[in-house]
């Protein structure tokens, strides 16, 4: 009986084992905990929407915690990139088909540099071209896009940055992600808009500060997508004045702008094209500064990156960059 | 293996061991992510000539390599997004009055407690829907589900003026009138001709048509006072403030209205196919609401109490044809049941208890005296109401080229049950008149006519069965956005609406025909039966509309930073689902008693039982309305009709501000009204009659339709008119340095003929259109959120262990408003017009200005540029004035909330929020009642009290 029971637990721990060995095997190498490198998204804009994208390596210094530090890689506005659109797009039909082939348009212009991975954040991420830069297969996938589903992305932020980290860590390209979205904040699935629920509470004080599910959320989020260093651009379709949606907006316009690119919002159809080509020229003058990580145990770290232009003049960003962006490879 | 098998717990143990490899394995393949494209697209590499960057292939490789990844519970893709997991938050919000400021009003009346007791809680939790080894739903199936709970008990104040201890015993010696002087109490008993009286000259106290004997003492005689009267006056309340002026305002409450609520919002979706979705929802709420006591047991006036239970359901089918083609079907059913706990009283009867006889029901009767607080409950306090609706809904958006085209369907089912007497147990007025001296002014007191047991009028209401309504609207809507060109779309919709008019699942429904001759009298103006004599299920007609809408927007200027919009739009009002049991006549019936001469006899007589004279429904006779207030259901067809304009300005400004000019313009005709339209009032050419207006035969006789007395209309008869204008400025800043925040500002002005209710002369509806007494000209909201600068990931603050804790995630919210003053209504204190003027306007004294130069509380107004109305004349000031209004109010709101955050993407909120945290007071309005010269108002012009407290909030909320 002893035996047995001993038998059968040997092959249970066998099992495991077996179970373990089978888990650490598909888990990624990404676990490593090397440290990786510091990449910097920079712009320079010398005027409202114009860049300057002639920057040499020389032409940049880089500043950490105001001691200035070796850039140990370089990539400018001619160096390879992966785009990542990402759409959301959940209300407005003709919105969404000024913005199919608004996008369309700016992507042809695009050289062969510039490759560009579509995605569907509705539902869950999903994978509609990965990264290429062949305009028939983009074009089409473009067209397909439809107008269904709840909105994903305040969900899909995050691994759309993780996946786009990984690859600016991996290859020496510049990565930018770029949210085509009509969503608003009653889109999602998640409740965000306090609703009413017992027909007797509708003067409900607890509901004067309605925004604030909303708010929480972007906190959250904005801690979370501190750890990442590659911009995130939102051209959002469909501008809504009411109060949940200006917190929604607006939170957009922080996650955003903390990540170094920026949300537009368009109050109209006309409004999405110039929106859209604003954003592409901004994403086509991007340098990338690479560093060696930072030594220091702060957990934030200010980052300022100063570039001199051929006249002379000289522009700066000062960021504070979350330890967790080199502590993930 | 079969070793094994021959040992059970050896099976098991195998079992076990397979299960977890199974589920180890299942999870690893069911948290994939949808999967990407079957097929990757080749990169150029693959598909074209020209060599890509290695970087750029290293980087797709990678991309590859992390989609994989997805979903795979490690790495560094946790899951597909958030939707897959579970989320929610569990909250609870408390209330109390230990944390709170005394409200102003309480302090003021030497309160020293206010109580407020809320407990609000609840949670919400979302995911996908998953049973073990059963169905897995991620990805495809999800749910949502919140639910509330509130408990709370807050108290509410009230002034009231209520009879003193002498006064509720018969001795009247302390009553004096709003000058503070004081006044008699007449015997009606000892009312006679006068023979001195002189017809040509005006009747008043030297020249008096009627003669009357004041009481000794100003004081009622014991035996005088009726039993019932005695009986009740033991239910009620004494004095417990002394407010004033004049012993008005000596009864104050602070009783709690209670609220116990649950409710719950469920939410299920599932992708049927990547084209097909589908959703439902279902909202359950139900409670107890329990309106505050003005004084305790079966005599209180309050509002009344009920149950409540409310549902609805909705499924949604979304088909997405193509990229540019989208199908929409939802079906909608909601039912409601609404339930007042005065409706269990019946077997009580109260009426055999006080000994008041002749009446139906048993609940308690209700009891009214003029300014004073009522005894027994309000009007229409028994009720029970289910109501149903059932809504299939379809529509259709199309994008063909340059248009976006919508087309739309909704059928709305409506099913309304009710059982909503007006007065079952009786409704019995009591007026000063009887205890007045007759033709004389500032005589008299309702609460003595009350203790002799006078009844001015009374009304009981016998409805012998529920109301089952029914009423259906079908929409058909067709839009399109049209893209003219660049830099300018234009949208047109039109809403064609079908209503079909209320029917009564049996028939039992009536109305005023003026087609037909009413054999009483051989006027016309008679009732008719749905279902009977040729007449139609139906009293209305089927309505059709289109309702179209015009919209224009485009970019002024090439920057393309601006943008206006300008709309307009036509719509009308369906004729509602008209509720209780108007237009039951016949049916139902409401027993009238008046009195001959309101000056000279009552109806009857407490002690003496409510008349018989009147015949039990049903009574279906084309004379049954007759010698009632006759429901009259207008056949004209006639819908309220809006015209809106809007003219929209926005413009996006450096350092994300945006700036928004809107101009709001309606224009409103037919609006549904009750008392503005008066089809069967005396005309007020007949204020000459003066004093022979008080004979009720005598007035009637003068009526259009004399066979009647009022024609009721439902509320919705269509003569009413608004207009508005309004322009709103409105500053938004987005996020920067972790403030957002809106400013905006409102200028306003809205005039309309509806607010004042009866007209002072109903055949000039013209003179009542005046400002609406809820116009504000001024308004302005601030709103703000500022999230602090410290903590983690912020400028200040970031770094350390403890103090980066205790730093981080604070923020503050605020919400400001300040309103400007809403127009006054002036009214004069004495209405002496024979019962034929609703609503008398003062007087406008020429050369005296109403405002005061140094305005305070004390002397907001001055009086002296308004009088009293001559006896039988009209006022000539408008409803509302011009330009006096009340004192502005202020609202200040602020929150702040720290953010804790907790292991695996969870946190806790601590959220403070405090209402009206200066613990601001808003003055009240001032006393607008404008007394004669004889027997002013020394109140008026003046304000009395303020309102308000600081109350506080604290919430606890969990999310994860």
């Amino acid at each position: 009986m002893r035996q047995l029971i001993w038998r059968n637990l040997s092959l249970l721990a066998l099992l495991a084992t077996v179970v373990w060995a089978q888990q650490a095997a598909l888990a990624p190498a990404a676990n490593s905990p090397a440290r990786a490198m510091l990449k910097i998204p920079v712009w320079v804009e010398k005027d409202e929407g114009v860049f300057w994208d002639e920057g040499k390596r020389q032409s940049f210094k880089v500043f950490l915690e105001d001691k200035e530090v070796a850039i140990k890689s370089f990539q400018n506005p001619k160096s390879g990139s992966i785009l990542l659109v990402v759409f959301d797009t959940v209300a407005d039909l003709a919105r969404v088909d000024e913005a199919r082939s608004a996008l369309q348009e700016s992507l042809k212009n695009l050289n062969d540099q510039y490759w560009v991975g579509l995605l569907r954040a509705q539902d869950g991420l999903s994978v509609l071209q990965e990264p290429t830069a062949d305009h028939n297969a983009l074009d089409t996938k473009i067209q397909s896009i439809e107008v269904n589903g709840k909105a994903g992305l305040l969900d899909t932020l995050e691994p759309v940055s993780q996946l786009a980290t990984a690859i600016l860590q991996k290859a020496a390209v510049r990565v930018s992600i770029l949210y085509v979205t009509d969503s608003a904040i009653g889109n999602y699935r998640a409740d965000y808009l306090n609703p009413v629920i017992n027909s007797s509470d509708s003067g409900d004080l607890s509901r004067r500060f309605s925004d604030r599910a909303v708010q929480e959320r972007i906190s959250r989020l904005s801690e979370s997508l501190s750890g990442f260093t590659v911009p995130i651009f939102i051209l959002h379709l469909a501008y809504r004045g009411d109060t949940l949606n200006l917190a929604y907006q607006s939170g957009l316009e922080r996650i955003a702008g903390d990540s170094g690119g920026t949300a537009v919002f368009c109050r109209t159809n006309d409004e999405i094209r110039p929106s859209l080509l604003s954003i592409v020229s901004r994403i086509r003058s991007t340098y990338v500064v690479t560093i060696d990580p930072p030594t220091s145990k702060r957990q934030s770290l200010k980052v300022r990156v100063e570039a001199q232009d051929a006249d002379g003049t000289k522009f700066h960003r000062i960021t504070h960059i979350n330890q967790l962006a080199v502590k993930k490879k | 293996m079969i070793m094994l098998y021959r040992r059970p717990y050896s099976f098991l143990i195998l079992l076990v061991a397979l299960l977890a490899i199974s589920v180890t394995t299942r999870s690893q393949t069911d948290s994939a992510p949808k999967p990407p494209p079957a097929k990757p697209t080749p990169t150029p590499a693959a598909n074209q000539p020209k060599r890509p960057p290695s970087e750029l292939q290293k980087a797709v490789q990678e991309f590859r390599v992390q989609i994989g990844q997805i979903g795979s519970g490690k790495g560094q893709f946790k899951s597909v997004g958030k939707q897959n997991s579970y989320t929610g938050r569990l909250y609870e919000y408390i209330r109390n009055d230990a944390f709170d400021a005394l409200p102003h009003e309480v302090k003021q009346r030497g309160g020293t407690k206010s109580l407020l007791r809320r407990n609000q809680f609840g949670f919400t939790l979302s995911g996908p829907v998953r049973f073990p080894w059963l169905y897995d739903g991620r990805n495809k199936t999800f749910f949502s589900i919140s639910y509330e709970g509130t408990i709370e008990k807050i108290a509410q104040s009230a002034l009231f003026t209520i009879p003193t201890d002498p006064q509720r015993s018969g001795k009247f010696a302390d009553y004096v009138d709003t000058a503070g002087e004081p006044v008699k109490i007449y015997d009606p008993l000892t009312t006679r001709p006068n023979p001195a009286y002189n017809p040509a000259q005006e009747i008043s106290e030297s020249n008096l048509q009627y003669l009357r004997d004041p009481f000794p003492n100003n004081a009622i005689p014991e035996n005088r006072i009726d039993p019932i009267a005695r009986a009740l006056v033991a239910m009620y309340p004494t004095p417990n403030v002394s407010v004033g002026p004049f012993i008005q305002n000596n009864y104050f409450i602070n009783n709690p209205f209670e609220n116990r609520a649950n409710g719950v919002l469920a939410k299920l979706d599932h992708t049927l196919t990547a084209k097909q979705q589908l959703s439902f929802n279902l909202n359950l709420s139900s409670g107890l609401r329990k309106s505050p006591e003005h004084f305790s047991g079966p005599a209180n006036p309050g509002a009344p109490s009920y149950n409540f239970d409310s549902r609805s359901a909705v499924l949604q089918n979304t088909w997405t044809k193509s990229p540019k083609t989208i199908w929409l079907f939802r079906l909608t059913a909601s039912q409601s049941l609404t339930t007042s706990l005065e409706a269990e009283q019946d077997k009580l009867d109260y009426p055999n208890q006080l000994g008041l006889k002749g009446l139906f029901s048993g609940i308690f009767p209700t009891f009214r005296f003029g300014n004073y607080l009522g005894i027994g409950p309000r009007n229409n306090s028994v009720f029970r109401e289910s109501s149903y609706a059932i809504s299939p809904y379809a529509s259709v958006s199309l994008n063909r080229k340059s248009h976006t085209v919508r087309l739309t369907h909704t059928t709305r089912l409506n099913y309304d049950n009710i059982f909503s007497p007006f007065a079952p147990a009786g409704y019995f007025t009591f007026g000063s008149a009887l205890t007045g001296l007759p033709g004389v002014r500032n005589t008299g007191n309702a609460f003595a006519s009350f203790l002799l047991g006078e009844v001015y009028n009374g009304e009981e209401s016998i409805v012998r069965h529920p109301s089952y309504y029914r009423k259906n609207f079908y929409n058909f809507i067709v839009s399109d956005e049209y893209r003219v060109r660049p830099g300018l779309t234009a949208s047109i919709s039109v809403n064609l609406e079908v209503a079909t008019p209320r029917i009564e699942k049996y028939n039992r429904q009536s109305t005023v025909s003026f087609k037909h001759i009413n054999p009483a009298n051989g006027k016309p103006g008679a009732l008719i039966f749905a279902g009977r004599d040729g007449i139609g299920r139906t009293l209305q007609p089927t309505t059709v509309r289109a309702e179209p809408t015009f919209g224009l927007s485009f970019s002024p200027f090439s920057d393309r930073k601006t943008v206006m919009r300008l709309n307009y739009g036509l719509s009308y009002q369906a004729t509602p689902l008209i509720g209780r049991h108007f237009g039951t006549q016949g049916f139902n019936a409401a027993a009238l008693f008046i009195s001959r001469n309101d000056q000279l006899e009552s109806a009857f007589r407490l002690r003496d039982g409510v008349p018989q004279n009147f015949i039990l429904p049903p009574f279906l006779d084309p004379t049954a309305a007759n010698g009632t207030d006759a429901d009259f259901i207008d056949p004209s067809g006639r819908l309220p009709v809006t015209h809106q304009w809007v003219v929209g300005i926005q413009r996006e400004l450096p350092r994300s501000l945006s700036l928004d000019v809107t101009y709001v313009g309606w224009h409103s005709e037919n609006l549904f009204v009750e008392s503005l339209a008066r089809l069967n009032a005396v005309p007020i050419e007949n204020l000459k009659y003066r004093d022979q207006l008080y004979t009720q035969s005598f007035r009637d006789s003068l009526r259009p339709y004399p066979q009647f007395r009022n024609l009721e209309l439902g509320g919705v008869y269509p003569v009413g008119t608004a207009k508005s204008n309004a322009v709103t400025v409105t500053l938004d800043k987005r996020l920067s340095a972790g403030l957002y925040g809106r400013v905006s500002y409102r200028f306003a002005k809205q005039i309309d003929n509806v607010s004042v209710g009866t007209p002072q002369d109903p055949s000039n509806l013209d003179v009542e259109m005046t400002l609406s007494p809820g116009d504000v000209t001024h308004s302005m909201q601030a709103s703000y959120t500022y999230e602090l600068p410290f903590g983690k990931g912020k400028a200040w603050l970031s770094n350390g262990e403890w103090f980066s804790k205790v730093a981080s995630g604070w923020s503050i919210s605020g919400l400001t408003t300040w309103r400007g003053g809403t127009p006054l209504i002036i009214r004069p204190l004495f209405n002496r017009t024979g019962n034929i003027v609703g609503n008398l306007h003062v007087n406008v004294v020429p050369g005296v200005d109403p405002k005061v130069s140094d305005r305070t509380p004390q002397n907001w107004f001055d009086p002296a540029a308004f009088s009293q109305p001559d006896d039988f004349t009209l006022g000539n000031a408008s409803y509302t004035h011009p330009t006096l209004r009340g004192p502005w109010d202020q609202f200040h709101h602020l929150s702040m909330t720290k953010r804790f955050e907790l292991p695996g993407d969870k946190s806790l909120e601590f959220v403070s929020e405090a209402f009206n945290f200066p613990n601001h007071a808003n003055l009240n309005d001032p006393d607008t009642r404008i007394g004669s010269e004889e027997n002013p108002n020394l109140n008026a012009g003046k304000i009395i009290g303020s309102t308000g407290g600081r109350v506080l909030q604290l919430g606890l909320r969990l999310l994860f």
